[in-house]
């Protein structure tokens, strides 16, 4: 039942309530809870969302094995550019803070014997948070707009020189690389706080941190997907179909 | 402030009888009355199967490039020790290093230290149980900084040694990025932050 993919009739809160980690996605979608007995058709209706490209989310989210990389490329660009704004959002103005309070609390309620420790993994911590910062903003500040530029070239049918000069000197790669870093980076964050930090007197708090930072590394992940998965052969694509097509 | 007397276990390194008799005068002079082994060579010493917590003074004065591979052997080994040597070397910490022209106060002044100071010589390395010795050699130089280049010369080791260790690390620790890597080492005690880069 769990891994039948989501449909356009379900209820909005059926969605939830088979896996409540969907929730922050919905709410990137402006769809939150008090939701009633909506169906997620009328929930999309309702927000001007195209259902289909909604259910393609969710649906990849949910279900690791769903992801279909081809039904993605038929949608605009714009379209998947706005999503992965809004995820942006989240992380910057809801999830960071979260971890950032997360990690003061830990801190603060250190014992004497690990306090310094404690502050190490806290440094490491803040590390990655900038880094994590860095690539979110590179995104917006290049890619995004990149792929814009693209999108218009073809829908205009007119490229200009600046663009093409970006197409040639490639522009946007290595850019899975950052992600792979990342990766790594919060990988190391989490198996030092699982294995190698001694014991906390305040478990609780360390549990908690922990586990927040399970969650956003499976956001992350997921975001990840989109990115190297959808949107970079995506822009593969234009770029080919601007070269191809374009007259000098 | 000093150990028990006889508690104490020193190993004097050195083919020079005029080498072995003069120290155990000055560290009879200092009060202490150790049990002494002596050993003609360091790998001599090595294959002694040496105890640990032994004081280990090694004569340097006539092997000028050997002393890399000494410090490296010696630390093997889970011992202190003191250099005796005939110039500076960078290798050596200044408080492991005794010069054969230093003056009497100054000479008396080290040793003493040497035998005094227990921080270095008792507090347990942790991620013993996971890394080996040479591993953790290894870790500290990552963590402090170096490139696998630096680090093969620092070791007296082949860079694809320092890259096999530097792979184990991270497989058996779980942990792959170089900041990740200093973090533990730090936790672990294994440097200190002013070591860090």
């Amino acid at each position: 039942m769990k891994h039948l993919p989501f449909t356009e009739n379900m209820k909005v809160a059926d969605v939830v309530h088979i896996n409540y980690q969907l929730l922050p996605i919905l709410g990137r979608f402006g769809i939150m809870p008090g939701f009633e007995n909506k169906t997620i058709n009328e929930a999309c209706s309702e927000k001007q969302i195209e259902a289909s490209f909604f259910l393609e989310i969710i649906n990849s989210y949910h279900n690791i094995d769903y992801f279909a990389e081809s039904h993605f490329l038929e949608y605009s660009p714009l379209l998947i550019i706005d999503y992965l704004k809004k995820t942006h959002r989240y992380y910057v103005d809801v999830k960071i803070p979260e971890l950032d309070e997360m990690v003061e609390r830990f801190i603060e309620n250190s014992s004497i014997q690990n306090k310094e420790k404690n502050k190490i993994i806290a440094n490491f911590y803040n590390e990655y948070k900038i880094e994590l910062k860095r690539h979110l903003t590179d995104e917006e500040l290049t890619l995004f707009p990149y792929t814009i530029e693209l999108e218009k070239a073809i829908k205009n049918n007119s490229t200009s020189p600046g663009t093409i000069e970006k197409i040639k000197r490639k522009e946007v790669v290595g850019h899975e690389d950052d992600h792979h870093q990342l990766e790594e980076k919060l990988l190391d964050l989490k198996n030092l706080l699982i294995k190698y930090l001694p014991p906390s007197v305040r478990n609780d708090l360390r549990e908690k941190f922990l586990i927040e930072l399970f969650r956003l590394e499976e956001d992350l992940n997921d975001h990840s997907r989109i990115e190297d998965k959808v949107l970079m052969p995506k822009i593969l694509q234009m770029e080919q179909k601007i070269l191809s097509s374009d007259v000098l | 402030m000093f150990y028990n007397s006889t508690d104490i276990k020193v190993a004097i390194v050195s083919a020079n009888y005029l080498f072995r008799v003069g120290l155990q005068t000055i560290i009879k002079h200092i009060g202490l009355q150790p049990v002494y082994t002596f050993h003609s060579s360091i790998d001599e010493y090595s294959k002694s199967s040496p105890e640990p917590n032994v004081f280990v003074i090694v004569d340097c004065c006539q092997i000028k490039n050997a002393i890399r591979k000494n410090v490296t052997t010696i630390k093997k080994t889970d011992s202190k020790t003191l250099f005796v040597c005939s110039e500076l070397i960078n290798e050596l910490e200044n408080k492991n290093f005794v010069s054969i022209s230093d003056s009497e106060t100054s000479i008396i002044d080290k040793l003493s230290t040497f035998f005094e100071s227990d921080n270095e010589h008792v507090k347990p390395e942790n991620g013993g149980d996971i890394l080996s010795a040479r591993e953790i050699d290894v870790l500290k130089e990552v963590a402090a900084g170096y490139s696998n280049k630096e680090i093969a010369d620092r070791l007296s080791i082949s860079i694809h040694t320092v890259i096999t260790h530097r792979k184990n690390i991270t497989e058996k620790l779980g942990i792959k990025t170089i900041s990740g890597l200093t973090v533990y080492a730090l936790i672990n005690n294994l440097i200190t932050p002013d070591q860090v880069t």
